[in-house]
C-alpha cells in the first residue's frame, strides 16, 4: 500500500480504531461512521484529531454537524467500477465545506486519479500492485477541463471568453 | 459425440480462436482439441493460461460441440456463426472467414 | 456546424495518446485484459462476436462532407470498406485491429471526432432530431444545448462511473424524432405562452429489458440552467441508483421506485443548491457555439420552382422518392432529403465506403457540405434546393441509396443481432432482409403507408423494438431462433410501448404473421387512418385473432 499525495496536505500518521475496540492513544485516529454517530459527541469532547472512513451508502447528512471537527475523511471505493465516492467527495467540499484532508482507498485505477483530484481529494491509498509512477503521469495528462468541479480549475469555456474570476484553489 | 472445445479470441486482431492440441491457436474449428474429460479439460485451460499469461489471447471459454466424422458442430447457433468468422450475411468478407 | 477550437483539439489529442500509451502497455502485457477492458470500454472499443468493435461518436448526428469522408477512409484502411450507422447516431466498424485504433481515434481527431464515452457507464454521444435547425415546426435549434451538454459530460469527473449507462436525447420540434420520452434524459425546447423558450425535462425512460415512458419532471427549464439541472439529476442518481443489479440499475428504475414525485424533490433540492454557481450558461459561450449552428446562406427563391415540378409530374418513380424521402423544409424552395440505408435485400444502417463517399460529395455539392445522421438508420441532406433533388436521387439510385421508403414498412430499424453481438439470442438483419423481400413492391408499400418495424435479437432492445409499431423480438428457444410479435408501440410524441401478441414464431412464421397483421389492418382502416391508429382504434384483438386463428393447420 502506497499514500500517494496530491495536494501536499500534510497527513501524519493515522491510526485505525475498529468498531467495539478502545480508542487507541494516538493523536490521531480514524474511526467508522458507525462509531462517528454512536460516540461522535463523546469525542468532540476530547483532544483526539478525528478521521473518519466513509463508505458509499453512509449519509453525508448525518456528519454534517461534525464536519469541522474532522480532520481526515476516507472515503471508500470497494470496486472501481462504483462512483458514488466521487458525488461524496464533491459534496463534502462544495456542500458541506469539508477543508481536512479527502482520501481515497480501495479499488482505484490509476486512470481514475485524475478524476478523483477533481472531486476535491488530497491523497490516494494505493493498493499493492498499482504503481504510483502510472498513477503520476495519468495525473499529467490532460492540460484543460470542461466542467467545473470541486478543485476550482478554470474550465475551457472560463478560459475562452478571459474570465477566470475563481481562482484555483490549492 | 459430447466434447468441448476451448476458444477465444486474438488480441491483436479480435478474431475467434481455437485451441489445438499442440497448444497453439487457430482460426480453424476443425483443428481445435477436443476434451472429453475433466482432465483433458484442465490441460486446456492451463495452456490456455499460459497464452494469456503470454498475451495471445483474451476472453477464453469452453464450447460444447458435436464433434461428428466431418469434425466439431457447436451445439449453440451463436458458435456456428462464430466458427464461420463472418456474419451469416456477409459470408464474403476478405481475409476474416476461417476457412 | 460546431468547429473545434485549440482547446477541444487539444483534449481529444491527449485522449488519443493517452489509449496509445494504454494499448501500448497492454500489448506488452504491462496491463492485463481486466485492467485494460475498462479502459478500452472508455474510448468505444468493444469485443464482439467475431471481432472488435470500435464505436465513433457523431455528436448529435451532424456530420460535415469532410468528416463523412474519413469515415469512408477509415473503413477501407483499417476495416473491410463499410460501416454501420447506429440507432444511437453512431458509426460502428466491426474488424479493427487492437494495435490500429489509437491511429484510427487520431485520424478521427483530424477531422474533430473521437470515441469518447460511446461506451462505459457514462454520459453517452448525447443524439437530437436529425432534422435538427431546419424542421418547419421547431421552436430553437437543440444542438447548441446538445454541444454543450456534449463538452460538459466529456470526461465528468463526477459521472464517469454511473450505476449504468446514461443517455440524453434533445428536440426543439413538436414532432419527436428523437425519441425523448425512451431516454434516461428527454428534453425538448418549447416556447410557454409568455414568450420564453425553456425546456420541458423528462427523466427515467428507457428501453431495454424494462421499458418505461419518461415522466415530465420539470415543465419550463430556463436553458441558463440546463448544465446545473443535469447535474442536480446526475447526482441524484450517482448516489442512489441502483448498483446491486445491472439489470436495475438504470435511471428509469430509480425514478420508478422513489416515484416521480419524490425523484423531483430530490433533483429540485439538489439543483436550488447549485443552480446559480459556476454551471450556469455564460452568454458569451452560448452565443460562441450558437454562432457556429447558424443557417447556411440559402439562395433565396420564392419557392416554386417549375424545373423541379416538371420532374415531379414527368417521373412516377421520382415522385415516389419525393413523396416518401423528400420533407419540408424552414427555407423557401428547399428541402430536406432522407438517404434511406434500408435498400429491398441490404443490411439496414450499414453503408459501404463507396456509398459515403458519394454522400460526402453530393453533401458538398448539394447540402452546403452537411449531413445528417438519423436514429433511423438513414443518412440526410438537410439543405437541399428542391431543383437540385432531380440530379441527387438520379446519382442516389445509381448507388443503391436511392429506395423511396422512408418511414414505410421496409424502412426497417434492426440491431446487429447474432450475426455481430456476443449480446444477441437470435439474428435481426436476416429477418429484416426478408420482410424486406416480402414487400418488395413500391405500390403495395404506399398503400399500406407509414408503418415502423423494429428488430431487437435480444431483451437489451437495441433495436428498438418496444416503440414499432410493429416490435419483434428474437429469443432463443431450445437452440433455435424463436420470434416474438408485438403491436402498437411508438417512440415519438405520441410514445407507447408495443405489447406482445402471444407466442412466438420461427423466421418464417413470423413473416407471415406481420403480413397477416398489414392485411387486417388494410382491411380494417378507415380513410387516411395509418397502421398505428387503426390498432389503438381497434386494439389487439383482431390482429390477435388473424394471427392466430387456423394456427393448428400450418
Amino acid at each position: 500500500m502506497t499514500l500517494l499525495n496530491l495536494t501536499g496536505i500534510a497527513s501524519g500518521i493515522w491510526v485505525e480504531a475498529p468498531d467495539g475496540s478502545p480508542i487507541p492513544e494516538a493523536a490521531q485516529v480514524i474511526i467508522s461512521f458507525k462509531r462517528l454517530m454512536a460516540e461522535g459527541k463523546a469525542l468532540l469532547q476530547t483532544s483526539l484529531h478525528l478521521g473518519l472512513q466513509l463508505e458509499p451508502h453512509n449519509a453525508l447528512e448525518e456528519v454534517a454537524q461534525y464536519i469541522d471537527a474532522l480532520s481526515l475523511i476516507v472515503i471508500e471505493f470497494p470496486v472501481f467500477t462504483d462512483g458514488r465516492g466521487y458525488s461524496q467527495a464533491r459534496r463534502l467540499r462544495e456542500e458541506f465545506g469539508y477543508k481536512g484532508e479527502l482520501r481515497a482507498a480501495g479499488d482505484i485505477l490509476p486512470d481514475q486519479a485524475r478524476f478523483m483530484e477533481r472531486c476535491g481529494f488530497d491523497s490516494l491509498v494505493l493498493a499493492a500492485g498499482v504503481d504510483a509512477e502510472t498513477v503520476r503521469a495519468a495525473l499529467q495528462h490532460y492540460s484543460f477541463v470542461y466542467q467545473p468541479a470541486a478543485d476550482g480549475l478554470v474550465t475551457i469555456p472560463e478560459q475562452r471568453h478571459g474570465t477566470p474570476d475563481r481562482l484555483k484553489v490549492s | 459425440m459430447n466434447a468441448k472445445i476451448l476458444s477465444a479470441h486474438d488480441l491483436r486482431s479480435g478474431l475467434v480462436v481455437y485451441l489445438t492440441s499442440e497448444g497453439g491457436w487457430s482460426r480453424k474449428l476443425v483443428r481445435a482439441a477436443p476434451a472429453t474429460d475433466e482432465r483433458t479439460e484442465a490441460r486446456l485451460l492451463d495452456l490456455s493460461e499460459q497464452a494469456i499469461g503470454g498475451n495471445r489471447v483474451i476472453e477464453p471459454a469452453f464450447i460444447d460441440v458435436d464433434w461428428r466424422e466431418t469434425g466439431p458442430v457447436p451445439a449453440r447457433l451463436r458458435e456456428r456463426i462464430r466458427a464461420d468468422g463472418v456474419p451469416t450475411i456477409m459470408p464474403e468478407i476478405p481475409g476474416v472467414a476461417a476457412e | 456546424m460546431y468547429r473545434y477550437d485549440s482547446y477541444d483539439k487539444t483534449l481529444v489529442l491527449e485522449r488519443v495518446e493517452e489509449f496509445r500509451d494504454q494499448v501500448a502497455r497492454r500489448l506488452t502485457g504491462a496491463l492485463t485484459e481486466e485492467q485494460f477492458r475498462p479502459l478500452r470500454l472508455m474510448n468505444g472499443l468493444y469485443l464482439q462476436l467475431h471481432a472488435y468493435m470500435l464505436r465513433v461518436a457523431i455528436p448529435y448526428g451532424t456530420l460535415s462532407s469532410d468528416q463523412m469522408r474519413k469515415l469512408a477512409h477509415i473503413s477501407r484502411r483499417y476495416d473491410k470498406g463499410y460501416g454501420h450507422f447506429t440507432t444511437r447516431q453512431n458509426i460502428q466498424y466491426n474488424w479493427p485491429e487492437l494495435e490500429d485504433v489509437p491511429d484510427i481515434l487520431a485520424e478521427l481527431a483530424e477531422v474533430e471526432m473521437h470515441a469518447i464515452q460511446t461506451s462505459g457507464n457514462v454520459i453517452r454521444n448525447v443524439t437530437t432530431d436529425h432534422f435538427a435547425g431546419v424542421a418547419r415546426d421547431e421552436v430553437a435549434d437543440p444542438r447548441p444545448y446538445a454541444e454543450l451538454i456534449r463538452q460538459w459530460s466529456t470526461l465528468h469527473p463526477e459521472f464517469s462511473f454511473l450505476p449504468r449507462k446514461f443517455k440524453i436525447a434533445l428536440t426543439g420540434a413538436e414532432q419527436d424524432r428523437a425519441a425523448i420520452r425512451l431516454h434516461d434524459i428527454g428534453l425538448k425546447l418549447k416556447r410557454r405562452e409568455d414568450g420564453d423558450i425553456g425546456f420541458e425535462v423528462i427523466a427515467g425512460g428507457g428501453m431495454g429489458r424494462t421499458p418505461m415512458i419518461g415522466p415530465v419532471i420539470r415543465a419550463h427549464l430556463e436553458p441558463e440552467h440546463l448544465l446545473s439541472y443535469l447535474e442536480a439529476i446526475l447526482r441524484v442518481y450517482n448516489q442512489h441508483g441502483r448498483r446491486d443489479n445491472k439489470y436495475k440499475a438504470r435511471i428509469k428504475i430509480l425514478v420508478h421506485e422513489l416515484g416521480t414525485d419524490e425523484f423531483t424533490r430530490q433533483v429540485e433540492a439538489e439543483w436550488a443548491r447549485i443552480k446559480d454557481g459556476p454551471l450556469t450558461l455564460p452568454e458569451a459561450e452560448f452565443r460562441r457555439i450558437q454562432a457556429m449552428f447558424a443557417p447556411p446562406p440559402y439562395e433565396a427563391t420564392d419557392g416554386s420552382d417549375s424545373r423541379f415540378e416538371k420532374s415531379l409530374a414527368g417521373d412516377t418513380a421520382f415522385a415516389a422518392w419525393v413523396d416518401r424521402n423528400v420533407h419540408a423544409h424552414r427555407a423557401p424552395g428547399h428541402a430536406i432529403v432522407t438517404i434511406s440505408l434500408k435498400p429491398h435485400g441490404g443490411i439496414p444502417g450499414d453503408a459501404s465506403a463507396q456509398q459515403m463517399e458519394i454522400v460526402a460529395d453530393l453533401a458538398e455539392r448539394f447540402s452546403f457540405g452537411e449531413i445528417r445522421v438519423s436514429h433511423e438508420q438513414n443518412l440526410i441532406l438537410p439543405h437541399v434546393k428542391k431543383s437540385d433533388l432531380y440530379a441527387i436521387w438520379w446519382s442516389l439510385l445509381s448507388f443503391g441509396l436511392g429506395t423511396a421508403n422512408a418511414g414505410l414498412l421496409t424502412d426497417i430499424i434492426a440491431c446487429p443481432g447474432l450475426d455481430y453481438c456476443s449480446l444477441a439470442n437470435a439474428r435481426s438483419i436476416p429477418l429484416a432482409q426478408k420482410i424486406a423481400s416480402r414487400f418488395d413492391d413500391g405500390e403495395r408499400l404506399r398503400n399500406i403507408g407509414d408503418l415502423k418495424i423494429k428488430i431487437s435479437g435480444c431483451i437489451n432492445a437495441c433495436g428498438h423494438h418496444h416503440v414499432g409499431h410493429i416490435g419483434i423480438l428474437g429469443v432463443e428457444k431450445k437452440g433455435e431462433e424463436l420470434y416474438q410479435l408485438m403491436l402498437g408501440g411508438s417512440g415519438a410524441e405520441d410514445a407507447s410501448l408495443a405489447r406482445i401478441t402471444g407466442r412466438g414464431f420461427s423466421e418464417d412464421g413470423i413473416i407471415d404473421a406481420i403480413e397477416t397483421v398489414v392485411d387486417t389492418y388494410l382491411n380494417a382502416r378507415e380513410e387516411g387512418e395509418d397502421f398505428l391508429h387503426t390498432y389503438r382504434r381497434l386494439g389487439a384483438e383482431p390482429f390477435k385473432r388473424a394471427i392466430y386463428s387456423g394456427e393448428t393447420s400450418k
